[in-house]
């Protein structure tokens, strides 16, 4: 309370605000990234790789002082850590908040694998690999003999992409099993 | 709840020294940073991470002290900071005893850092006090 406090009435400096806006940016981000790669124990080798980008490119977008972070870039490390990045304008309230309640728990996030398996539940869908495996069973029932539907070009090539598919979660689970 | 705490040391004669040097930097960005670096640093469990570059244990003849590091990018020209103080590990906090900013190899104030091992060893003789910064 007492570091909002202190805060808020320095923000009621309209320059020190403007400032204190791009400290966030300039210097929340590469924090959060810092956490993030401790989360989920990252070198910048493995995150880059995962983004499609250098390793000199996350060591300046984790350097506080680099200040010229691209939002491409910031894009693509949201995909290297596969969580989502909100890009948003927000008041100033909000802003004050998140500095002082500032902790690398409170920048943690959460893959989308990670989450998968509760948010699914909550809203009632089966599993990743159900959601592959079932097209790839029905796709199958349909080329049996007495199939009310007769097989179809289609048909195959719904075996074929569900295969294909669920190769690739398998992989996936693999590389993360591995990592 | 940080991670961490800030204190700014009061010296023998009553003076808030890194409040002092706060108040007279030239542009509220340099305030910004300052401001910026501590809510970060209070947030970070580990400062001695080799990720972690705002922050240095001294040695040499500024052993016992330690700096924050932080630059501000100003009309095309980047202006670095070295706000000085007692990294206290056991309590979990940080005493600033003062700053200076670094250009090259000459610092302003030049005396920055006999000045911080001055209040370090009044502090740690019983002398002045410490106001947590908030």
């Amino acid at each position: 309370m007492n570091a909002l406090r202190t805060l808020w009435a320095k923000l009621r400096n309209r320059k020190y605000r403007a400032e204190f806006v791009a400290a966030q940016v300039k210097r929340g981000i590469p924090f959060q990234i810092q956490t993030l790669m401790k989360q989920k124990e990252f070198s910048q080798e493995k995150l880059a790789a995962e983004s499609g980008l250098t390793q000199g490119v996350i060591s300046r977008a984790a350097n506080p002082d680099y200040g010229n972070l691209t939002l491409n870039t910031i894009i693509k490390i949201a995909a290297g850590f596969d969580v989502a990045f909100v890009g948003k304008f927000v008041p100033f309230s909000e802003l004050g908040k998140w500095f002082a309640n500032l902790s690398e728990e409170s920048v943690r996030v959460k893959s989308f694998n990670e989450e998968d398996e509760e948010i699914s539940q909550a809203l009632g869908l089966g599993s990743v690999e159900q959601a592959l495996v079932e097209p790839e069973e029905e796709a199958r029932k349909d080329l049996q003999p007495h199939s009310p539907r007769q097989p179809q070009l289609g048909s195959v090539l719904e075996i074929e992409n569900a295969k294909k598919d669920a190769q690739r979660l398998r992989d996936r689970q693999r590389e993360m099993a591995a990592d | 709840m940080p991670l961490w705490r800030f204190f700014d040391y009061i010296n023998d004669d009553g003076d808030d020294v890194i409040e002092k040097w706060y108040e007279a930097q030239d542009d509220d960005a340099i305030r910004v940073q300052f401001d910026a670096t501590i809510f970060i640093l209070a947030a970070t469990e580990d400062w001695t991470h080799r990720r972690v570059k705002s922050f240095k244990v001294l040695t040499g003849r500024h052993a016992g002290l330690c700096e924050l590091r932080f630059t501000v990018e100003m009309e095309r020209k980047k202006r670095r900071f070295r706000p000085l103080g007692i990294w206290r590990k056991d309590s979990r906090d940080f005493v600033l005893l003062g700053s200076c900013e670094k250009s090259g190899r000459i610092l302003i104030p030049s005396n920055a850092f006999e000045l911080a091992l001055h209040y370090k060893a009044e502090f740690e003789g019983g002398g002045g006090r410490i106001r947590e910064r908030t």
